[in-house]
């Protein structure tokens, strides 16, 4: 009677475990407590004896292979026990050993499908190489033919979301992207009245002349320094998000600033932005503050390093001079990529800009 | 006791059937030598000449009419022909042509003629019970026709016998059953098969007459069978015949009949029925030797037309070979 | 399925048959009825019942213990113009008599090249389930279709087997006629409500050759014959309650075989589930695949199945006998497995 060798119980939380290294091979004599294995659970690692003495009959799981925990992993026996078989199938009666039957072994080439999934993948141009089997025996039977032949669900993305698309993820896995957060007190800019968006892009133009690193752009592996402080403004259509550029944002004051972002904005929402209204920017501002969210996540646009996302303004408790008042208050959300600056200096911009929308003469 | 014309027509029925016997017989050899090959020729499969028991088909058909029913053996050209069967379509069938009875879908042991209301079968005895059908049949339609059975002395030891006797007897119907007793079945001699010596004895075992009928004497038989067919018409039942004949020619035609004794064959050709016969009518004045070799001319006419006819005719068209399954 | 509805009667199918034969003989004074006990006793299993009474013993008539020759005076009396049937009390006894059948009754019509017809009815009884053994429980309905010449009708139900024992008696072809003993509805077997039903009045016809549709399906075709439709119906109900929808095809005999409807079938249900009574080789089960392959082999999303008797004598013990035949769960179960649930 073979005994097997269980995968130990690890984890509670977790089910799986791999097989890091066998120590023993099939055919193996083992005494009750020799090393067979080496197992992993969670990066915890543990090793497996005989529970048994006699000969390794059977490894049940490869080397580097997940299997579950509780699991029989090898068997161990008298040298002479077979292989278990299984027998299964519904009992038919025949009154004779029943003929073996003739299972024709599948070309790898030729997937095995049913009469009928043949025609409907003749009828509806399926590649039968292309289908999934559900069938017995891996058949493809007909609804697995239909099923490919079926369009997916849904419909495709429209040609300029599909391109932002593209570009958003693949700087984002060409980068390596964090976030940091500052809450600013913009109760004294919030009596004025401002332009929001104007007043953050002011902001930051001021504040990237102190840190010019953080407008860097790539070029191939390269870092390139700005010129000019051009800062894109995120504006969302209908169709998708665009970002035209506000060109030399430092040298605009705020009016200026306010005229230039209202014009971009028009010029987008009527379809009539300019190659150059969209290009060259070496920051990214974006404004979420008209829906109720504070802090966000933004993702840097290619090939920027930067970008701040804007969250709502919103009069929150705070403490001045040890007691609790009403302020307005608003959430900053930076994302800087990590290869161009750490989180020191970009900190130390974001600091700036909280300065700047704090205390906003200095905005002027 | 048969009239002078009775006679000669009992006389010119053995002629016909022996003369037809013979020219088969030559037929059914084409393309079969040198060596023998059943499928070959213009007459492929088994045959089963009657020649030498032709008194019996004479004898009894000679009381009947073509509304009466006939069943017959694997031998039964010489009955067909006695009841009155049309022998250029009897010839044509044997061919295998289109123009035979069956279309050459029956073929020499498998004749039905509706017009003589004749069938035979290849299974031995089981054209019996066919003819105790019939006679079933004409008593509830109230015909006073009748029905006959041939069969041979091996026949009478195969269930199909018995069950039908006694079903006949048992209800009174109108066959007469006719045993032609030629001794050998196949190749087994009666007295190897049969546990007592004479068939008609077994009619007792039904309570029907038996009548057995000695050394293949034509007028024997039809006075025998005379008495048998009138009693079944007059409603009085069955009876059973048993006919002691000479079968000439092997069971079938090939048959090497090594299990013969050379001089059985010589005796029986030496005491053939026929030219016994022939003898007498000419003795007693009934007919001249003129008159019989006329007899055996016209035969040989009558048998060469048929036979022309069935050589000229077409063959059946190949697919047709799936009609006639059902009706 | 078409067919003509009465509210009001009920007939087991033994008395539906009876009837049919009574109404024929009525109409036709050359049918009369030939057989063992079908007389005084009306048939061991009720299909004669009344007759005797009703036409008298010169039309109703019953036969010493002579197969070969009261079956072959029928082929006899047939050949002469009258319309026999000829009752084999058990087709378990077809050896007895089986040169009659096969090689005089189906052949002389085809031997005389059509031109002589033998319009006999052969009745008998078949099937088992009831601990009659091994030499009286054989359906061999596989046997005769095997042979040509013969038409062979297997009815199911009290409707289709008056219809088709009035189309058999009026048919100018040999048929063998053959009933269930399980479907008959007598008193002294066990009980069973698809037995009897309503059963129209007046003479009918249900055309030879053609299956019925008795439970429209969606997932799979049940293809099979008399008592065994009663088994697949039950089955059917069953699965209908897992969501599985079966169609259950009544053959209703096997001499034509409806090849189109089988087709027909499984063209839309693309899975085949033979049941058989018969032993399982070299007959009826593997027959129907075949025509199913022949015709709509484009059409079969999984290979045909079959349950069939298997290939053993009939054993007596019930326990033994149960196993061998197919019943509403096995039957259940293998549609379960051709469905892939």
């Amino acid at each position: 009677m073979a005994t097997e060798v269980p995968f130990p119980h690890m984890s509670d939380e977790i089910d799986e475990g791999v097989l890091v290294t066998w120590f023993v091979e099939p055919g193996a004599r083992v005494e009750a407590g020799t090393l067979m294995a080496s197992v992993q659970v969670e990066k915890v690692e543990q090793e497996v004896y005989a529970p048994a003495s006699g000969q390794v009959l059977e490894l049940l799981v490869r080397q580097g292979d997940v299997t579950r925990q509780g699991a029989a992993i090898a068997r161990i026996g008298a040298a002479d026990e077979a292989t278990a078989t299984d027998t299964t199938g519904v009992a038919q009666p025949t009154g004779a050993p029943p003929p073996p039957s003739p299972v024709p072994e599948p070309s790898a080439a030729a997937p095995i499908a049913s009469p009928a999934a043949r025609r409907v993948a003749r009828e509806l141009g399926v590649d039968l190489a292309t289908v999934a089997a559900t069938g017995p025996g891996g058949r493809i039977v007909e609804d697995d033919v239909r099923r490919a032949a079926a369009p997916p669900a849904g419909v495709p993305l429209p040609g300029v979301r599909r391109l932002q698309a593209d570009r958003l993820r693949n700087w984002l896995a060409a980068t390596a992207q964090f976030t940091l957060t500052s809450e600013v007190d913009v109760t004294v800019l919030a009596a004025r009245q401002p332009h929001w968006t104007a007043a953050v892009v002011r902001a930051c133009a001021l504040a990237l002349r102190g840190h010019a690193r953080l407008a860097s752009r790539w070029h191939d592996d390269r870092l390139v320094s700005p010129d000019t402080i051009d800062i894109g403004v995120a504006v969302s259509l209908d169709e998708g998000l665009v970002v035209p550029v506000v060109h030399r944002a430092d040298d605009r004051d705020l009016p200026a600033l306010v005229d230039e972002i209202a014009a971009l904005a028009e010029r987008a929402r009527a379809g009539t932005l300019t190659m150059e209204d969209v290009s060259g920017a070496v920051f990214t501002v974006t404004n979420l503050g008209g829906y109720p969210i504070d802090a966000f996540t933004p993702l840097v646009h290619q090939p920027q390093t930067a970008i701040l996302g804007v969250g709502r303004t919103r009069a929150r408790p705070a403490i001045v001079d040890d007691h609790i008042e009403p302020r307005t208050m608003l959430v900053l959300s930076l994302t800087v990529d990590h290869q161009v600056t750490d989180g020191a200096p970009a900190a130390a911009f974001l600091g700036d800009v909280v300065h700047l929308l704090g205390h906003p003469a200095d905005l002027e | 006791m048969p009239t002078d014309d009775e006679l000669r027509e009992l006389h010119r029925q053995m002629v016909r059937a022996r003369v037809f016997e013979e020219t088969i017989q030559k037929a059914y050899l084409e393309g079969k030598t040198p060596a023998f090959d059943i499928a070959a020729g213009p007459v492929p499969g088994e045959m089963h000449l009657a020649a030498g028991q032709e008194p019996v088909a004479a004898g009894v058909c000679a009381h009947l009419r073509p509304s009466d029913a006939v069943t017959a053996t694997h031998r039964p050209h010489h009955v067909a022909l006695a009841h009155g069967m049309d022998m250029s379509k009897l010839a044509a069938e044997i061919f295998g042509k289109d123009t035979g009875l069956g279309h050459g879908k029956g073929g020499h042991m498998h004749l039905f003629d509706a017009e003589t209301n004749f069938g035979c079968s290849g299974i031995i005895a089981e054209g019996m019970p066919t003819a105790v059908g019939a006679a079933l049949a004409f008593k509830k339609q109230g015909r006073d026709d009748v029905a006959v059975s041939f069969f041979g002395e091996g026949a009478a030891n195969q269930g199909a016998f018995h069950e039908s006797i006694n079903l006949a007897a048992l209800w009174q119907l109108p066959v007469v059953f006719v045993c032609e007793d030629n001794t050998w079945a196949i190749s087994v001699p009666k007295d190897k098969a049969t546990a007592i010596p004479n068939n008609s004895d077994r009619a007792v075992a039904y309570g029907i007459p038996g009548a057995l009928i000695a050394d293949n004497e034509v007028v024997a038989v039809f006075e025998a069978a005379g008495e048998a067919i009138a009693r079944a018409r007059r409603g009085d039942g069955p009876s059973l015949i048993e006919v002691q004949t000479d079968r000439l020619l092997g069971h079938f035609e090939g048959d090497p009949q090594v299990y013969r004794p050379a001089e059985e064959l010589e005796k029986l050709q030496a005491r053939d029925a026929i030219r016994r016969f022939e003898e007498q009518l000419v003795a007693k004045g009934v007919m001249t030797t003129d008159e019989t070799a006329g007899v055996w001319a016209a035969a040989r006419a009558e048998v060469d037309e048929a036979i022309e006819f069935a050589r000229t005719s077409p063959y059946p068209e190949p697919a047709s070979a799936l009609d006639h399954v059902f009706a | 399925m078409a067919q003509i509805t009465d509210t009001k009667r009920l007939l087991t199918t033994a008395k539906a048959i009876s009837e049919a034969i009574a109404q024929e003989m009525e109409r036709d004074p050359n049918v009369f009825v030939m057989g063992e006990d079908i007389g005084a006793y009306g048939g061991i299993f009720g299909a004669t019942d009344g007759l005797l009474a009703r036409f008298g013993p010169d039309r109703v008539m019953d036969t010493p213990i002579s197969e070969t020759a009261f079956i072959g005076a029928a082929v006899g009396a047939a050949l002469q113009g009258m319309r026999p049937i000829a009752e084999l009390m058990f087709v378990d006894f077809f050896g007895v008599c089986m040169d009659q059948i096969y090689n005089h009754m189906a052949k002389i019509h085809y031997e005389s090249g059509g031109n002589l017809k033998v319009p006999v009815v052969v009745t008998t009884a078949i099937g088992g389930g009831y601990g009659d053994g091994a030499q009286h429980s054989q359906t061999l309905y596989g046997v005769f279709a095997h042979l040509p010449g013969m038409k062979v009708v297997i009815p199911s139900t009290p409707y289709d087997a008056k219809g088709l024992m009035t189309a058999a008696i009026r048919d100018d072809n040999p048929v063998v006629y053959m009933f269930h003993k399980g479907i008959m509805g007598l008193g002294w077997m066990t009980p069973n409500s698809r037995a009897t039903d309503h059963v129209p009045e007046e003479a009918y016809t249900v055309p030879i050759g053609k299956a019925d549709v008795k439970r429209p399906g969606r997932d799979l075709t049940i293809v099979t014959l008399s008592l065994m439709v009663h088994r697949a119906l039950d089955a059917a109900d069953a699965l209908a309650q897992e969501g599985i929808e079966a169609e259950v095809l009544d053959l209703r005999g096997l001499v034509p075989l409806d090849r189109d409807a089988i087709a027909e079938s499984v063209r839309r249900t693309r899975r085949l589930l033979v049941v058989d009574e018969d032993y399982r080789s070299f007959g009826m089960s593997g027959e129907v695949i075949t025509a199913a392959i022949e015709a709509a082999f484009d059409y079969l999303d999984a290979p045909p199945a079959r349950l069939a008797y298997p290939d053993t004598p009939i054993p007596y013990s019930r326990p033994l006998e149960q196993f061998c035949l197919p019943n509403p769960d096995t039957i259940a179960a293998a549609a379960r497995q051709l469905v892939g649930r």
